[in-house]
């Protein structure tokens, strides 16, 4: 019915999959940069550093493909992460501690949710809020202090290797799997890109919205919990200071992934694309010995050419619509 | 000399003829009132007029010169504004700075604006209306008719020669109707053209001059109202019945399907009781505002009943949710098809089993063969027009659209369904397609309640016909009985036993 020009096709096609092609170019561009780039130390290092924010962003993935957002999450990671510190003080066998702190994870994202729909209000000034609170409590819990020594258990999940695949490689790739499936073949992925497409539309086809949002911030509780770990146990303490930046970090890389800001769709797999163009960049970067505060520069621009990106997306598609 | 006239304005929206070579006119100091049903072409030729919209074909004359307005914009620079009929205010800024938006520059002194300034002509404004509103106030905290009266000044504020007021009442008590026919006739005693859109008839003869009749896109008279009996406007605005445009083949009507009684919603609608049969398509008139949809969206669960009771098949039901209401075997296809029908980003297949992927999960898993297999059927079935069914919802005609919704709430297998306005925006051959479908669906037993502003339509299609006006139903009539002049003067509240005032319907 609707015919495309095949210029407009090829650039559609860029487009959908930016965040791919983007990952091609910079992966040849650092071969012939540096001769480090391809050694497998270096690959394993830019795997490892992609994972935490990769399997925050499988959740992520969904709540913005539900038309929503959170920015509470950093904090919220570094909260459990303390709560998880503070349990292995008090001695915990691993997976009571994981268990607890999973479900506080849940609890909290559910929460953030819950008030969302309870009082109609827009989640960004909720987790704006609720940020605050966590940030507050997790400095009360470890005045101001890390805990070091935590539980073994947690360090095995973010320095341990089975064969020769380290762990957070390995949760990643599991939890995209389980993601991408739960996000396109069930009924709640289903749910949630209705919701995201047109939430009154949905509600109108008997589709519960509310639990929808709840389920889909519970599930992004969950993979903060695991990421919290990681992050832990990758340097063998509770921080109080992770996950200062992963809030834009994680859009960033969800919307070069190929997940539009106003949701309708989503695509797992592309977020991890879109983790391992941040990824690459940081890398590269690193390796050309370019500052550390470049980057921080650097980094912003990117994420301000995806947010242009995601919008002109949208535009020609709407554009396309205006034609038919 | 005529202020304004327009000389055979045409418009036409995709297939969809909205005016047939209109003409109007208008003299200074004129209130001319124009009626007819809802989608007749009233709004499009005032659209057309300022600017909104532009003509296919036609001419216009303002003051004897031709008048090509491209904005609203155009048209107030040249004398015309418009009193809408949703509030255009700004609700956190005064009513001062309200009236005056977008003309702060009147009110410079020395360079900066002068908020005294402002609010001394406001008053003076105010007061020349002989009207009981402060300056000084914000304008969200006034009331809905206060707000009406703040956009009354704001058009006359711009000393226009003509104002448009499309159906200024519907919200004022009678205090403030007095207030606004005093404004009307103050402004037109003056020299002021007023255009004053109504439905309610009686306001017509209260205060307009002379009337003009519009339906389906025509132009059917334009009457002085002082020699015109309210009858004969009724039959102006109803027309005559075109004949083979329905295919309502006529279905044995079995038992109810479903019952209700005295469904309520405060401030909405009142009392109301009904039954549908299966095999039968129970039509609901009514205008726009009367209750008709809110009713329907009081039985499907989007804004829940605050009492009364529903039974299907016998069984009471309740429904807080439209899941809820899904799940009991009812499903409804919305009147807003862009905000509460497609979701824009889904396919074809998508959007038509959006309340039906849920039912056939398998450990939450779609089965989505199943869902394949019930798109296609139900595509093919309803005669969809798309290339597959994979195509974006955004390609298919309005009409394609809607039989994509209808297919959506077919694959729930409702025992009734209602069908709220499944023709707006709907060309003339993907109508036909839709009433042979709810025809169809009749003949196969289902409930049908269909809902419609077009009043042809509704008679065409139903076996039975309820009248809905101020929340509660005021006539019934049976296929083949129901006379169209005796249901508009329902559906405009004219009821037989209180016409003193505006003569006696035929």
């Amino acid at each position: 019915m609707s015919k495309k020009r095949p210029s407009e096709a090829v650039f559609l096609f860029f487009l959908n999959n930016r965040a791919l092609m983007l990952d091609i170019i910079f992966f040849l561009v650092l071969s012939f940069a540096t001769p480090v780039f391809l050694t497998p130390r270096n690959l394993t290092n830019v795997a490892m550093q992609i994972s935490t924010n990769a399997i925050v962003g499988i959740g992520y993935t969904f709540l913005l493909a539900s038309a929503s957002v959170d920015l509470s999450i950093g904090n919220m990671m570094c909260l459990i992460g303390i709560v998880a510190g503070l349990l292995s003080v008090a001695g915990l066998p691993f997976p009571a501690i994981l268990i607890l702190c999973l479900l506080l994870g849940m609890g909290l994202g559910g929460l953030n949710s819950f008030i969302a729909v309870k009082f109609k209000l827009p989640p960004f000034l909720i987790t704006l809020a609720m940020q605050q609170i966590y940030k507050g409590l997790m400095l009360l819990l470890s005045n101001g202090s890390p805990i070091p020594n935590i539980n073994e258990g947690i360090v095995f999940m973010g320095q341990g290797y089975v064969g020769r695949i380290p762990m957070p490689v390995l949760f990643l790739f599991v939890l995209v799997i389980a993601g991408a499936v739960i996000l396109s073949k069930t009924s709640f992925g289903r749910n949630v890109i209705a919701v995201g497409g047109n939430a009154e539309a949905a509600k109108v086809s008997g589709i519960n919205v509310s639990k929808t949002r709840i389920g889909v911030s519970v599930l992004l509780g969950a993979v903060t919990t695991i990421t919290a770990f990681i992050s832990c146990g990758r340097v063998g303490s509770a921080q109080t200071t992770i996950g200062g930046d992963t809030v834009m970090d994680v859009i960033a890389a969800v919307v070069i992934g190929g997940t539009p800001m106003g949701g309708g769709s989503g695509t797992v797999i592309g977020t991890v694309f879109g983790c391992l163009t941040i990824g690459l960049i940081s890398n590269g970067l690193n390796l050309m010995k370019v500052d550390n505060y470049w980057q921080t520069v650097v980094k912003g621009i990117i994420i301000l050419v995806a947010v242009v990106l995601d919008i002109y997306t949208e535009k020609l598609y709407d554009k396309m619509r205006e034609k038919t | 000399m005529k202020l304004f006239e327009a000389k055979g304005i045409s418009k036409r929206f995709y297939s969809n003829q909205a005016l047939k070579s209109v003409d109007f006119d208008i003299n200074a100091g004129e209130v001319h009132a124009l009626a007819g049903e809802n989608g007749a072409g009233k709004s499009t030729l005032m659209n057309i007029l300022l600017g909104t919209l532009t003509p296919d074909s036609g001419e216009m004359l303002f003051e004897g010169k031709p008048y090509r307005p491209r904005s609203a914009h155009d048209a107030l620079q040249i004398g015309i504004s418009m009193i809408h009929q949703e509030l255009e205010l700004v609700p956190s800024m005064t009513v001062a700075e309200n009236i005056w938006i977008g003309r702060s520059d009147r009110f410079r002194c020395h360079g900066l604006y002068s908020k005294k300034r402002c609010e001394q002509e406001t008053q003076a404004l105010i007061d020349s209306l002989k009207i009981d509103i402060s300056p000084q106030a914000v304008v969200k905290t006034l009331s809905v008719a206060q707000m009406q009266i703040v956009e009354l000044v704001r058009a006359i504020s711009y000393q226009s020669k003509l104002v448009i007021m499309d159906e200024p009442t519907s919200s004022l008590s009678d205090k403030e109707i007095e207030i606004l026919y005093r404004i009307v006739r103050d402004i037109s005693s003056q020299g002021t053209a007023v255009i004053f859109i109504s439905h309610k008839l009686d306001e017509i003869f209260e205060i307009a001059n002379r009337v003009t009749v519009f339906r389906d896109g025509e132009k059917i008279a334009t009457r002085k109202t002082e020699e015109t009996p309210m009858p004969e406007l009724i039959a102006m605005i109803a027309g005559r019945k075109m004949e083979n445009l329905y295919p309502k083949k006529s279905a044995p009507i079995g038992d109810v399907v479903f019952q209700a009684e005295a469904l309520c919603k405060r401030n909405t609608f009142d009392q109301v009781s009904f039954q549908v049969r299966e095999g039968e398509i129970l039509g609901i008139a009514g205008l726009v505002g009367a209750g008709r949809t809110e009713i329907m969206n009081g039985i499907f669960g989007i804004s829940p009943l605050d009492s009364g009771s529903m039974y299907l098949n016998g069984k009471k039901i309740v429904n807080r949710s439209p899941q809820e209401a899904i799940n009991n075997g009812i499903n409804m296809v919305t009147e807003d098809r862009l905000r509460l029908g497609v979701v824009r980003k889904f396919s074809v297949k998508l959007n038509m089993t959006l309340s039906y992927f849920d039912r056939i999960c398998r450990f939450g898993f779609i089965n989505k063969k199943k869902e394949n297999a019930a798109a296609v059927d139900m595509a093919s079935g309803l005669g969809v027009k798309t290339a597959n069914i994979n195509m974006p919802i955004w390609s298919l005609s309005g009409g394609n659209q809607q039989k994509v919704l209808i297919g959506r709430a077919l694959l729930t297998q409702p025992k009734l369904l209602i069908l709220d306005e499944p023709t707006r925006g709907v060309d003339v051959g993907a109508k036909y397609e839709i009433y042979m479908q709810c025809s169809r669906l009749a003949a196969e037993k289902h409930a049908i309640i269909l809902i419609s502003s077009d009043l042809e339509e509704v008679l065409g299609m139903s076996d039975r016909v309820l009248v809905v006006c101020g929340g509660t139903i005021v006539g019934e009539h049976n296929r083949g009985e129901a006379d169209e002049s005796v249901i508009i003067s329902e559906m405009f509240g004219i009821l037989p036993h209180n016409t003193e005032k505006g003569g006696r319907p035929t």
